[in-house]
């Protein structure tokens, strides 16, 4: 039992399991073996998750190879991302051009969320967000010649986003001289290098996380990608940059102050999440492709999470993160049906008309996961958005949550034209749920209803996550 | 051992919910059930208050401690009625409100949906339970509208949807200031009124706004009323019967709620007066341009919903019991005059009342309970709604002098109209509109069971009336 809860022993697991994924994927290319990569790909990736979650569970912190830190933080993200990245994995085992590649790029997707959630370093953190999107356009790319302008889309945003954060990486040096995860500098006015470097952190980490003035990408990647990737991602890679936004301001620039009144990254997250809600909301509204609705949507969910993170306190913390892992998987579980329906051809609003009579479980899903966006209750959205707005009135800023609550109103909006269009009475012809998307989206189904009627596993868990890291 | 009652009446529905979602047959008649199941409970509840002489119960359950939310569920003398009258409505609108017998599977677990809803949302002891089961009554009849309504069907849920998710919104805003300024981070909604004397009086102020705002839209009042002459209108017999039943007693019971626990609601009272009586007035003379039967029933909706804001507005006992045996009353009378009017479209496939001529020749029982509904709804002896109008214009005479008794010709203007439609469309001996189509058992099953419960509460006010607490106001 000793040897169970050992720290260095669950680490150790948990990096084994993720070589040993890359290793088995890349036999799996050879022996073109697609069973051999869905399997290894899941099993390792749960083996993964389980003992992360010992690791959350024994409650310690534990520093290995200098660069990596395992506490309740990680283990909790890479409890959950994980399970993701294996739902991603199961849709895409039917839908993917080439399966193989497709799994080990996957498995560099699951290396790069393991160097962003455990890492103690800003190192890691660069090399994670790095191969996350750069596996995801070669994703895309695999998959053919029409593929090529979400993928190059994608691999410039990224590259941009990693020269301006390597940039800020350089300003930091001076204040936090080995790069470690922890408070740069106390809050005295002057260290204008330092500001600059969390201004040009945020620049960085916006890009990736599609925050409102670097977010044009955003559409046009989803609409150009295939759905099964569109939900990789919306499901991960953005979530990951949230991570790294996590670990970034709450923890290196926690006192930064500029001029001496409020904390400069608290600022400026204000302004971002009322910019990205309002941004996202409006522009969902004129939609008429589905994965473009899906993208705008997806912005202003971003502009959500931000709420919480520019609260810059526990309880806003906590919320982020749950509202984090409440969309994922509400994402993930609208975009396996989406991609369902393309592969069908049914692309535009237009096309999901009467979508109850071509299959009943796929349409009721889809709204079920469209009211959770929009936060009704009894669905894990709303739990994730009490808790966001209650973070900012308790920040006393009762102004920002008037502003996520007009926004959650006004994406009911467009939420609702989806559901008009699904129930309209239309001669279709009927037809069956995949197997494998079945699994996803009821998988992702009975997380959104659990988690929203019962919410409190998820929110100690998050409490847990936030006490980790909010005032180291 | 106690039996937790008042979560069963919350679990049994879900549990039926469930039910009719593997099932999928025998739909119907499991949404019957569960609405037995909840008539019993309540009957039963009512019975031992009656014993009891008092109607006060609670129960609290673990939630999400880390937060500081439990899950109470309470029931006083307010709940106990309103509870009565929706558990009946519902029990009739799954017996007899799908009146083709077609989706039986979705509209039974909408209905049960909405059930889930309403009782949770009456029952529910802490601010925080009562805002999710707003939403879920809420989403249960915008399906209603929206899937199995009539042909304008989409605008119609469109603009419901998007004035009740605004009420919403304004309710979630005000909660999380009650949340947030309330010593201890209580929602309690049994002690609302002293948890608002310890907020910051601003505070007080926004809050009872934002509240008043959502329940007014709900009620609906006039400025904000315009959702619901479609909704009611293009929704399915089963989603009339219980928007107009049932529904809009959330924003009653709200105003209910609030004006007898903040203490700042005497001085928005006369303000609030004025509003209800325009709006009763405004209704009635919108009745007069309506051709749609439907829609003439959604307008005295609104009437009826005004006069009773306009009684909770006196602020003294008379008032406010009256206002909740209005509620009690127009519940009942609403519901029996949908389903009449849902029959009626059903056997002439017609609802323009200028085209429906002497339908009392093919569908005699429905005409006369039609005409039974508006006897109660302008408060005839012997049904409820006139003891309600008693006690509601008795309170206004208190509170406002014979002033108070004007939103009482709206009442009269409402009953020449609707006798003079009836009297030209049903009772015409000139021609005859032909039926298409007959009624079945079960629809007169639902007549029956409504009508008896309008005469039974017109008759014997004081099952209700003996156990008001004097001292609440």
């Amino acid at each position: 039992m000793v040897i169970l809860f050992n720290m260095a022993y669950l680490s150790f697991t948990i990096v084994s399991a993720l070589v040993l994924m890359v290793v088995t994927n890349l036999v799996s290319v050879f022996v073109k073996s697609k069973k051999l990569a869905l399997v290894s790909t899941i099993t390792l990736l749960f083996a993964a998750s389980i003992a992360s979650f010992i690791i959350m569970l024994s409650g310690g912190s534990f520093i290995f190879i200098q660069v990596f830190q395992a506490d309740a933080f990680s283990a909790l993200f890479f409890t959950v991302f994980p399970v993701a990245i294996a739902f991603i994995a199961l849709l895409s085992y039917d839908y993917s051009a080439d399966f193989e590649t497709f799994s080990v790029l996957l498995s560099f997707v699951a290396v790069g969320v393991f160097l962003v959630t455990f890492a103690y370093s800003l190192i890691p953190i660069l090399v994670g967000l790095e191969v996350v999107s750069l596996s995801s356009s070669f994703m895309i790319i695999v998959n053919g010649k029409k593929f090529v302008e979400p993928a190059v889309k994608l691999f410039l945003l990224s590259a941009i986003s990693i020269a301006i954060f390597t940039f800020a990486l350089a300003m930091l040096l001076p204040y936090d001289s080995k790069l470690v995860l922890e408070l740069a500098g106390t809050s005295t006015i002057g260290k204008y290098l330092l500001g600059l470097s969390l201004i040009l952190f945020a620049g960085a980490l916006s890009l990736d996380a599609a925050a409102f003035p670097f977010n044009l990408w955003v559409p046009d990647v989803y609409e150009g990608s295939p759905a099964n990737i569109t939900a990789l991602i919306a499901g991960i890679n953005k979530k990951v940059s949230f991570v790294a936004i996590l670990e970034i301001f709450v923890v290196v620039f926690a006192a930064y102050k500029f001029l001496g009144s409020s904390l400069l990254y608290s600022d400026i997250f204000l302004v971002l999440s009322v910019f990205t809600m309002f941004f996202g909301n409006l522009l969902a509204l004129v939609q008429k492709n589905i994965k473009r609705l899906f993208a705008y949507s997806s912005i202003s969910q971003a502009g959500y999470i931000f709420i919480g993170i520019s609260v810059a306190s526990h309880l806003g913390v906590e919320a982020s993160i749950f509202y984090i892992f409440a969309h994922m998987f509400m994402i993930i579980g609208a975009f396996a049906i989406v991609m369902w329906l393309e592969s069908k051809h049914l692309y535009t609003l237009d096309d999901y008309s009467g979508l109850n009579g071509i299959n009943a479980f796929a349409a009721i899903s889809l709204t079920i996961f469209m009211l959770s966006m929009a936060g009704i209750p009894p669905l894990v959205g709303f739990v994730g958005k009490f808790l966001l707005f209650s973070s900012s009135v308790y920040g006393n800023d009762v102004a920002l949550a008037l502003i996520g609550i007009i926004n959650s109103f006004i994406s009911i909006y467009y939420y609702a034209k989806v559901i008009n269009q699904i129930f309209l009475k239309k001669p279709v012809r009927k037809s069956n749920l995949d197997r494998n998307v079945a699994i996803v989206v009821s998988l992702c189904l009975i997380f959104v209803i659990f988690f929203g009627v019962y919410p409190q596993p998820l929110i100690n868990a998050s409490s847990l996550a936030a006490k980790a890291i909010v005032g180291i | 051992m106690v039996i937790p009652f008042l979560l069963l009446m919350i679990i049994f529905p879900a549990m039926f919910l469930g039910l009719i979602l593997a099932l999928r047959r025998h739909a119907g008649s499991l949404a019957v059930l569960s609405g037995l199941v909840n008539f019993i409970i309540t009957i039963y509840i009512l019975f031992e208050s009656l014993i009891s002489g008092s109607a006060d119960m609670t129960e609290s359950f673990r939630y999400i401690p880390s937060l500081g939310i439990t899950l109470d569920l309470r029931v006083n003398l307010f709940i106990l009625v309103l509870l009565l009258m929706s558990s009946a409505v519902i029990l009739v609108t799954a017996l007899s409100g799908n009146i083709k017998r077609e989706r039986e599977v979705l509209s039974s677990a909408l209905l049960v949906l909405f059930q889930i809803g309403a009782t949770g949302l009456f029952l529910s002891g802490n601010l925080f339970v009562f805002f999710i089961f707003w939403d879920i009554g809420v989403i249960a009849p915008f399906f209603m509208i929206n899937v199995l309504g009539s042909a304008n069907r989409k605008k119609a849920s469109y603009k419901f949807i998007v004035y009740e998710i605004f009420a919403s919104a304004m309710l979630l805003l005000g909660i999380i200031l009650v949340y947030f300024y309330s010593p201890g981070h209580s929602l309690n909604l049994n002690q609302l009124g002293t948890l608002a004397l310890q907020m910051p009086a601003y505070i007080q102020h926004y809050v009872f706004f934002l509240f008043f705002i959502a329940f007014m839209i709900n009620m609906p009042i006039f400025p904000l009323h315009s959702w619901l002459p479609d909704a009611h209108t293009e929704a399915s017999t089963q989603g009339s019967m219980v928007l107009s039943g049932v529904l809009t007693k959330f924003g009653g019971f709200g105003m209910l709620i609030i004006f007898t626990s903040f203490a700042i609601a005497k001085a928005y009272a006369p303000y609030v007066a004025v509003i209800s009586a325009v709006s009763a007035f405004y209704a009635v003379f919108l009745i007069m341009q309506q051709t749609d039967i439907k829609r003439i029933v959604a307008y005295t909706t609104i009437i009826e919903m005004s006069i009773i804001m306009f009684s909770i507005t006196t602020l003294n006992n008379f008032g406010v019991y009256g206002a909740l045996y209005g509620m009690l009353a127009h519940g009942l009378v609403v519901a029996v005059m949908f389903l009449s009017a849902g029959v009626i479209e059903h056997v002439f496939f017609e609802r323009n009342v200028n085209v429906l001529r002497g339908i009392a020749f093919g569908e005699k029982l429905t005409s006369y309970v039609f005409l039974a509904g508006i006897f109660a709804v302008t408060g005839v002896p012997l049904t409820a709604s006139f003891i309600a109008d008693v006690l509601m214009f008795i309170g206004a005479i208190n509170a406002f002098g014979y002033i108070g008794v004007i939103p009482l010709f709206s009442l009269v203007l409402l009953g020449g109209f609707l006798y003079f439609v009836i009297n030209r469309s049903f009772f015409s001996t000139k021609e005859h509109t032909s039926a298409v189509d007959f009624m079945g058992f079960r629809q007169k099953a639902g007549y029956f069971i409504l009508l008896a419960l309008i005469l039974a509460f017109g008759v014997m006010p004081f099952i209700i009336l003996r156990m008001v607490n004097y001292a609440l106001i």
